[in-house]
Formats: C-alpha cells, sequence, structure tokens
C-alpha cells in the first residue's frame, strides 16, 4: 500500500470507528481553534455581503450576531451525542434517520459541500479575473463572464490535484491559506474601521434594501440563520474527539455560533463601504491599488484553501459511509463541481441556496436534537448504529418519523418564505422562517415517534439491549 | 414493526462476521477493530468522558442573553 494510500485508510478509519480514549485529543481551546479554521469562511464573507447591501451597519450586526448565534444554541446539544460515544455524524444519525435515511442526507450534506466548494472557487475566480484586469490582460481572462469561469475551474483542478494527494500535501497548503485567510478578514476590518472611520461607516445607507426595514431585517437573519443552521453536518466530526461533553457544547456555540460572525461582521462593513456584495468588487474601493491586487491574491489563496478542505472533507466522509468504494470514486464526487462553476448563476443564487439548505438542516436539527434527548433519552445502542440491519432500520431503513416531519417541516417553511422567489408571508416578517420551522420539526418528530410511527427502539424500555452511558 | 425488529437482531452477528472475515484487508482490519472498540464502549468504564453539567451552558446562555437584548436594542 503506498505512502499516500496508508494516510487515506487512516483518516477513513478514524473517521469510521468510535473514538478510542487516545483518539479524545481536544480540550476545549483546541476544538474553538480547529472549528474556527473551518468556520471563518468565504460563505461567512459572502453572507455579511448580503446582510450589508440590505441592512446598516448596527441592524447588520444584530443580524449576523442573532442569526448565527441561536440556531447554533438550539443545534449545539447534539454535540453530546457525538463527543459521549465518540461517532460521526452520518453513523450518529442513523439512529434517529434509519441506516437509509443518514445515508440519504449524506446525499444532502455532498450537495450542500459541492455548493460551499463552488462558492469559493467561483469568488476565487472573480477575485482573479479582477486582478487580470487590473493587469491589462486580454479581455477572455479579465472579462468576468468568461475569465472567473475559466480561473475558478482551473483552480478547481489544482484544488483536486492537491486533494487526491492525502492528507499530507493538503496540511502543506492549508498551513499557508488558513493564515492568509486571516490576514484578508482582519486586514479588511481595520483598512474600513481604521481608515473610513467607525462613525462614517455607522451612518452608511445600505444598497439594495427592501421596501420596508423590517423585510430587510427579516431576508437578512434568514440568510445569516442558514448559515448557523449549516454547521449541523459538520459537528459532529470534530465534537467526537472531545475530551468532555461540556467542551464540545461550548466549543461548538462558541466557534460556530460566535467567532465565524468576525467573517460575517467583515463581509457586511465592507458591503456597506464598497456598496456590493461581492468580496472582488471590495478590494480596490477599499484597499486602494496594490492593496486591492494583494487582497484578491489573497482572497483566492484562502479560498482554495477552503476548497481543498471541503473536498478532502466530502471525499473521506464518503469513504466512511461506504467504506468498501475506492478512494477515486470518493474523490469524483466532488467532479459535479464543475458544473456549477461555468458562469456565475449558481454563485449569484448563493441567497436562495443558504435559505434552501438553512430550512433543510433547521428540519433535520429538529429531529436530531428530538430523538436523541426527548425520544430515546440518550439511551443509545452503539452497535446497532454499525450494524446497517440492526434496531434503526426501521421501515426499509428509513424512519417513517423523520419522513414525515420533513414533509411538514417543508410545508411550514415554505408557506413562510419562498426561498427562490423571495415571497414571505407576515409572519416572516416577525420570525424569519427557519427557526420556527426547527420547532415544528422538533415537536412534529417527538409526535410522531412517541404516538404515530411507534417502534421498539424508541419506547422507555425497548427490549433490545441498549448500553446507557453513565 | 416489532417482529421485524427481532429479525433483523437475529442478522446482527452474521452482518459482522461477514467482515470481519473480509478478504479484502482494509475491511477485515476495519471491522475487527469497530468490534473491540464497541466492546470497549460496552464496557463503559474504559471509554467514558465527562458528562454535561449545566453550568458548562452557563457562558453560552449569557452571550445569548448580551446578543438578544442588543437585537432589541437595534431594532427599537
Amino acid at each position: 500500500m503506498s505512502k499516500q494510500n496508508s494516510s487515506i485508510s487512516k483518516d477513513v478509519a478514524f473517521g469510521f470507528l468510535p473514538a478510542s480514549k487516545n483518539d479524545r485529543i481536544f480540550n476545549l481551546r483546541d476544538l474553538i481553534l480547529v472549528q474556527v479554521v473551518i468556520g471563518l469562511s468565504s460563505f461567512g464573507l459572502l453572507t455579511g455581503g448580503y446582510t450589508g447591501t440590505m441592512l446598516d451597519a448596527k441592524q447588520s450586526l444584530a443580524a449576523i450576531l442573532f442569526g448565527n448565534a441561536f440556531p447554533m444554541l438550539l443545534i449545539v446539544p447534539i454535540t453530546l451525542y457525538f463527543a459521549r460515544y465518540g461517532i460521526d455524524t452520518f453513523v450518529g444519525f442513523r439512529s434517529s434517520l434509519g441506516y437509509l435515511g443518514s445515508n440519504i442526507f449524506f446525499f444532502v450534506f455532498l450537495i450542500l459541500t459541492l455548493g460551499y466548494i463552488s462558492i469559493a472557487l467561483f469568488m476565487s475566480g472573480q477575485a482573479l479575473a479582477e486582478a487580470a484586469n487590473w493587469l491589462g490582460m486580454p479581455a477572455i481572462f479579465s472579462s468576468q463572464a468568461t475569465g472567473a469561469p475559466f480561473f475558478s475551474i482551473l483552480l478547481f483542478i489544482c484544488a483536486f490535484l492537491v486533494t487526491v494527494r492525502g492528507p499530507v500535501a493538503i496540511q502543506k497548503y492549508t498551513a499557508v491559506a488558513v493564515p492568509v485567510f486571516m490576514i484578508l478578514m482582519f486586514g479588511l476590518l481595520a483598512i474600513v474601521l481604521f481608515g473610513q472611520g467607525f462613525t462614517k461607516v455607522a451612518h452608511i445607507l445600505p444598497s439594495e434594501p427592501f421596501e420596508t426595514t423590517s423585510r430587510s431585517f427579516a431576508t437578512a437573519l434568514e440568510l445569516n440563520v442558514g448559515l448557523g443552521f449549516s454547521w449541523l453536518p459538520y459537528l459532529g466530526q470534530y465534537s467526537r474527539l472531545s475530551k468532555t461533553e461540556g467542551g464540545a457544547f461550548k466549543a461548538g456555540f462558541y466557534s460556530y455560533g460566535i467567532i465565524v460572525c468576525i467573517a460575517a461582521l467583515v463581509g457586511a462593513l465592507a458591503a456597506l463601504v464598497a456598496g456590493s456584495l461581492n468580496p472582488s468588487d471590495w478590494m480596490f474601493s477599499i484597499a486602494g491599488s496594490w492593496g486591492g491586487f494583494i487582497g484578491l491574491i489573497l482572497l483566492s489563496v484562502g479560498n482554495v484553501g477552503a476548497a481543498i478542505f471541503l473536498m478532502y472533507s466530502q471525499a473521506v466522509s464518503f469513504k466512511t459511509v461506504f467504506p468498501k468504494k475506492s478512494w477515486m470514486i470518493a474523490m469524483g464526487t466532488t467532479v459535479p463541481t464543475i458544473f456549477l462553476l461555468l458562469s456565475s448563476t449558481f454563485y449569484d443564487a448563493f441567497g436562495s441556496f443558504i435559505a434552501v439548505i438553512s430550512f433543510i438542516m433547521a428540519v433535520l436539527g429538529g429531529i436530531v436534537v428530538a430523538d436523541y434527548f426527548f425520544v430515546k433519552r440518550q439511551r443509545i445502542s452503539i452497535r446497532d448504529l454499525y450494524d446497517t440491519q440492526g434496531s434503526y432500520t426501521y421501515w426499509k431503513g428509513i424512519n417513517p418519523s423523520a419522513v414525515l416531519t420533513v414533509v411538514i417541516g417543508t410545508i411550514v417553511y415554505w408557506a413562510l418564505y419562498n426561498p427562490l422567489t423571495f415571497e414571505a408571508s407576515d409572519f416572516f416578517l416577525h420570525t424569519a422562517a427557519g427557526i420556527p420551522t426547527y420547532f415544528v420539526a422538533l415537536v412534529t418528530y417527538y409526535v410522531s415517534s412517541k404516538y404515530i410511527f411507534r417502534y421498539e427502539v424508541d419506547m422507555e424500555r425497548p427490549s433490545v439491549e441498549l448500553k446507557e452511558a453513565k | 414493526m416489532i417482529a421485524k425488529e427481532g429479525e433483523a437482531i437475529l442478522n446482527k452477528e452474521n452482518q459482522f462476521q461477514q467482515n470481519i472475515n473480509s478478504e479484502d484487508p482494509f475491511i477485515k482490519n476495519l471491522y475487527s477493530d469497530l468490534n473491540e472498540r464497541i466492546n470497549a464502549y460496552e464496557q463503559e468504564d474504559a471509554v467514558k468522558i465527562d458528562k454535561m453539567k449545566w453550568s458548562d451552558a452557563t457562558g453560552s446562555i449569557f452571550f445569548m442573553i448580551l446578543i438578544i437584548a442588543y437585537l432589541i436594542y437595534s431594532l427599537v
């Protein structure tokens, strides 16, 4: 077995197996740091960018903080499950969704990750096209219509070639990309706050608000709620390695709920100053000529680092769920990203994408929290989680209560807010849509599991042997 | 539903054993390790970690209250 395959096999086994005592290496500080590195990202910048085009600085800060922290507070208790049993997200969700249901959820995760990879790469492509324009290169490279897809697909190929070589190559790249992204973010924040002055920034009006402030606020809040809930499938990755349950809970909330808000805040302030939600437009108007050029390069390098991390995460997760499939097939699941990079259509629809993610993850968050804490009351059989013919088979591998909850959650969300046409009900203006959908899902799943689709594994004293961690 | 669950439990050992006896060395090692780890978890003490206490949530709740207060201030 080559060194590369051996490293990948080690990662797959590491993700697949329940964490041993020696695997639990993360204290609270370590866990916050590793999750912040993932969380401070281009999608945070872009969500902030959208927020800053709809709201002023004071309201942007409120929408960003509440929109990210509150959904995280609602779903972060599930980290106790991952920490207690040392299991990854897709193994853990088998107890609530069923074996096949968890695999279906994995494909939702694939779509989410493909979307995130394409957002990061297309943003890089736009930045490089902007840089090419500054350098006076031919129109095919410097125009956004052709240059951005060209550079983003080129960067996808580079990221793929790094990722396919396994964790050693990735570590070398991310060791550069992560600090680069940090420098870019804090540099932008410093230039906006100290260059423009806090008072001036506080009084800038948003460039593209809705007809009323309440509509603008609810829409911006919903985007941030979507970002907050979107961390659900990533929560298991590292909290399973926590030394304590409390550490997993606190690290999840502080990193994904609070600290990642910095990226969104930078995005919102930059969008207010530059009058555009697009990070590649911010650089020259905020940082000047040479500063803008350097900013564009830093943005590209940082985003390619994020894309590499996401690609590897997706491929390893695929191998964890389907350990018998080859590494090349696992890497092949990232290839559809190219279709999303052919034009700016998907990138421009980021607002709809994150709203759709909001409703899917809000519903699933309600299901998994209700299942672990209220239906199964923290009684899980770890052997049955791994035995795909075990107690969590439900109906042909799918939990009917989860299906019913998804249907009702979908109806509720779309009645409140249509993320494709942006039509909103009056209720949406007061509550947004993702948060009420979470609570509807939580209650629906509980009622369904207890009174409609009753399985022995969900009863108070199941006859199957369930081990309760003390 | 309950009868099917019972049938599933009977097949349990077969599926694990099949994978442990797999000719693919990666699958064989993976499931052998898995069996050992699950046994360790079922003995509980081998992998027990400190459970969550309410006091662990106080900081998060405090931050959330501050954020809600700021939200109200920004909207009034």
